[in-house]
């Protein structure tokens, strides 16, 4: 016998054993589907499969041996500082069984305000020399409380008027999405030069964003604050009195309340932490990546978010292999259709979503389910049979 | 006669890894009252729930008229002509007894319900085995006694043969438990196999042909009834007599913790549960509450534990209006409280024993070093209750869910009896527990008796509350329908009577349960 197996495998308990063997053939399933499309999607597929499978591991970037500042891995981490976010954001509400959806428009929100106050003190409007260090900074924090503000509008609504969260977080996205429309058309925002994007902030501060939130070299700063985020997600829900009423109430929540929990207020505490994180992350992503915001559009990051909780089981420990899966994929199947003769990338979608089906489906892998906790009950009962003889 | 049913060799295996059923044999013969005797969670339940069709067994085979079965349903089963009732009835209350008799075989007229032919068809029935019910009569207006012989009526109007009974008179007073045993002897003379299960064993001596005994999931043997005596029946199941004579010395209460003053509550239909109901439960005392289910025990204990509010009348706990706090700060007060539902309010299956345990005291300082859970010392000091309160387990890390109901309960009773506690609120801590983890249980609320806290008790099990109680309050139709300040002068048939509502006592000795 594999000795080295059985004290990792072995040592799970049915259920934690079960849990990674139904995880590992969910994305089986969704690999191998995302292999066929490959396959009949592309002109050249073998070609293809390399760059999915390999190629934001750099090795194959011609770019590197041409010089070209095209970085593929960057292109993964750049992926991955988004899902830490909202990753975080999400296992926290859904920890306490709070489905507020309204993290799309806790990004919108934080991205814009910080894109306000940088252009703000930094644009013509004040014209003075703004301390660059201290307009990111700002940036950043108004971010956070333009997050939570947004997230404690349905969070209030629930709790005054009985007005259900997933509803009217949903609603708070397209306001959110407006608002933020209006301001790139028709307030100072705007730049007058081009029709889509805000007046781009100067020079100085986008080399203090880029270097204090993502730069050209292979690591960015955001992917720090990302880290930190979810170690700081983890730390509150697993080893602070707070977080550990908030899963009893995810848990059960009748129990929670029979404990002594107040189930409402920390219910509203988890959407405010989630709105802010989103807030947060919403900022990094437009100070990392640009030099002007350019929210017409919904982000996609808040929905990820959820793929995110899903992925992990609400357990933030759990995000940085899920973030570090999705954004390689999403990544690889970029990298992939810049190719001649890629597929699409949108194909990662229907990939993402396949596997997250098997994961939400209950009775998927049941009869086998069923047949290892029978094999590990007789088990048991074997043993302490033998225990019983040698007595 | 030959076995008309035969359960061969059944083997059932629970997710959470218990066996519940190992290679367990049962059968009957046709027109025969067979009991199934067992301890709480030997597995009398889930042996029935495979021949009704609601679980599925791992290995065997259920054999019935001499042809093999596989019941993936109750559908399946009710077609094999085989009926359960359950211990908590299956009925819509603002039907009528026909509609709801008829649920799943409503006689149709083109596309309309027939209401005619639905009371044709119950009245039939009932004449025929003799069952006193009126059709038209709305279920929420019947007596337990009565919903529990319509629910005997669905099975028959389905055309059972094999009818379950599970713990049927768990909720029945003495004198409906007579009413039940006339007529199940009635439908065993017209051919039918009734499968009885009790662990009430007077019951079965007094019913039953036949009695097959499982233990820890195991057949341990089949008797006729004749040949054996209640303490054998006993000593198979448990292996040793079962005492329920707990040692205790006289209660010696002193002043008041509780106060229960002119207290009424409505439930949320509108419909007064609790109807002007005054007592008091002194520190060092244990005061039991009985009454068949139903009769607003329920809705009394959710007001004192904060789980439901009230507007007319007054609760204090030690002097603070009950209404006024949280359960938080109800807690602090000196209030814990082992639910009714352990499953349910008592414990989260998906934590561990250990967070299970510490779940009211997760924010005491001492369990917290700066922002932090200081997990050192939750784990010194659950390690130690798990020894303390015999929760058979691993280790503290192992889930709630994993454990078998007796040892859950073990859990919950070891979380509030570990906590500040001035009154001890016990509703059914017993039930459904094997009978080592009950006298356990029974010996702890004594000892915290004595250590001087004050003690309400709810219990349906009568042997327990008239055991454990040092007075004892009957409640009837939402009213304290009498009180025993000395509970060892009491009979078990005089308290059925206080029970049904056949016999009151007067204001001034009820008045008696207050104590100024």
């Amino acid at each position: 016998m594999n000795k080295e197996k059985k004290s990792l495998f072995g040592k799970m308990d049915v259920e934690a054993r079960f849990g990674l063997m139904r995880m590992g053939v969910a994305i089986a399933i969704g690999l191998g589907l995302a292999v066929v499309l490959i396959v009949v999607a592309a002109k050249n597929p073998g070609e293809s499969l390399k760059y999915f499978f390999a190629g934001p591991l750099q090795i194959l970037n011609p770019a590197v041996k041409s010089g070209l500042a095209w970085n593929y891995f960057d292109l993964w981490i750049q992926k991955i500082i988004p899902l830490l976010f909202t990753g975080s954001a999400v296992c926290i509400m859904f920890s306490a069984n709070k489905f507020n959806l309204g993290l799309e428009g806790a990004i919108i929100a934080g991205g814009l305000s910080c894109a306000w106050v940088c252009t703000l003190l930094d644009g013509d409007m004040l014209a003075a020399n703004a301390n660059p260090v201290l307009c990111v900074i700002l940036g950043l924090g108004v971010s956070i409380i333009a997050g939570a503000l947004v997230m404690l509008v349905p969070a209030l609504l629930e709790k005054f008027f009985n007005a259900s969260t997933m509803v009217t977080s949903l609603m708070m996205n397209y306001i959110l999405l407006y608002v933020s429309q209006h301001c790139l058309f028709a307030t100072s925002l705007r730049d007058a030069k081009t029709s889509k994007y805000s007046n781009q902030w100067t020079e100085d501060v986008v080399l203090t964003a880029k270097k204090f939130l993502g730069t050209d070299f292979t690591m960015r700063y955001g992917f720090f604050i990302g880290v930190v985020i979810v170690i700081l997600a983890w730390a509150f829900l697993f080893k602070t009195k707070w977080g550990y009423k908030i899963r009893q109430i995810g848990q059960n929540p009748h129990f929670a309340k029979y404990v002594g929990v107040s189930v409402v207020s920390l219910g509203i505490l988890v959407q405010v932490i989630g709105g802010a994180i989103g807030g947060l992350g919403g900022a990094t992503v437009i100070l990392g990546n640009y030099n002007y915001y350019y929210g017409i559009e919904m982000t996609g990051f808040g929905w990820d978010g959820v793929t995110m909780a899903i992925f992990s089981g609400n357990n933030p420990k759990k995000l940085f292999a899920s973030c570090a899966f999705i954004a390689y994929i999403r990544a690889g199947a970029q990298i992939m259709a810049t190719q001649p003769g890629g597929p699409i990338s949108e194909m990662t979608k229907i990939v993402e979503g396949v596997i997250i089906l098997f994961l939400l489906a209950e009775q998927f892998l049941a009869r086998t389910h069923r047949k290892m906790i029978v094999a590990e009950a007789k088990k048991k009962q074997a043993l302490k049979l033998a225990a019983e003889v040698n007595e | 006669m030959e076995d008309y049913l035969v359960m061969q060799d059944v083997t059932k295996i629970y997710n959470n890894g218990i066996i519940a059923n190992d290679k367990v044999n049962f059968s009957a013969k046709k027109g025969e009252i067979h009991a199934i005797c067992g301890e709480n969670g030997a597995g009398k339940t889930t042996l029935m729930k495979m021949l009704f069709g609601i679980e599925q067994p791992d290995e065997g085979k259920i054999i019935i008229k001499g042809e093999e079965m596989r019941l993936n349903s109750p559908t399946d089963a009710i077609k094999a002509g085989i009926g359960m009732v359950h211990q908590h009835f299956m009925q819509v209350p603002t039907l009528t007894v026909a509609e709801n008799v008829t649920l799943g075989i409503e006689p149709t007229k083109g596309l309309k319900f027939d209401h005619n032919k639905a009371v044709e068809m119950t009245r039939e029935c009932c004449e025929k085995y003799g069952f006193d019910i009126n059709p038209e009569a709305h279920i929420q207006d019947l007596s337990v006694g009565v919903k529990q012989k319509v629910e005997i009526v669905k099975a028959l109007v389905k055309g059972c043969e094999i009818l379950i009974l599970d713990e049927p008179t768990a909720v029945l007073t003495p004198q409906e438990t007579k009413e039940l045993f006339i007529q199940l002897k009635n439908l065993k003379d017209s051919g039918c196999t009734i499968i009885f299960i009790s662990h009430k064993l007077n019951e079965v001596k007094e019913l039953c042909d036949r009695v097959t005994v499982i233990k820890k999931g195991k057949t341990i043997g089949v008797w006729n009834i004749k040949d054996v005596t209640e303490a054998d029946i006993s000593r198979y199941m448990v292996g040793v007599d079962v005492d329920l004579n707990i040692p205790k010395k006289p209660a010696e209460p002193k002043e008041n913790v509780l106060v229960v003053k002119d207290l009424t509550v409505y439930n949320e239909a509108g419909k007064k549960k609790v109807d002007d109901v005054s007592f008091s439960v002194r520190k060092g005392e244990i005061v039991g509450i009985a009454g068949v289910e139903g009769n607003g025990q329920r809705e009394l204990i959710d007001v004192i534990t904060g789980l439901a509010k009230y507007n007319y009348g007054s609760v204090t706990l030690m002097g603070k209006e009950v209404k006024d706090l949280n359960i938080h700060e109800l807690r602090k007060a000196g209030l814990v409280h082992i639910p009714e539902d352990r499953n349910l309010y008592g414990c989260a299956r998906s934590m561990s024993i250990k967070d299970n345990m510490v779940a009211d005291k997760i924010a005491n300082p001492e369990y917290n070093k700066g922002l932090f859970i200081n997990e050192s010392a939750i784990k010194a000091d659950t390690d130690k209750w798990i020894e303390e309160y015999r929760v058979l387990c691993d280790n503290g890390e192992q889930l709630c869910g994993m454990l078998s109901g007796g040892n859950v309960q073990k859990v919950v009773v070891a979380r509030e009896f570990t906590s500040y506690s001035e009154l001890v609120v016990s509703d059914q801590p017993t039930r459904g527990i094997d009978v080592g983890a009950a006298e356990f249980v029974r010996q702890r609320m004594v000892e915290m008796r004595d250590a001087g806290k004050a003690i309400l008790l709810i219990s349906a099990d009568l042997a327990e509350i008239m055991s454990l109680s040092d007075s004892l309050i009957v409640m009837h139709g939402g009213k304290i329908n009498a009180y025993f300040p000395n509970v060892k002068e009491l009979t078990e048939e005089d308290l059925g009577f206080y029970m049904l509502g056949v016999k009151h006592m007067s204001d001034e000795e009820i008045g008696a349960a207050l104590h100024e």
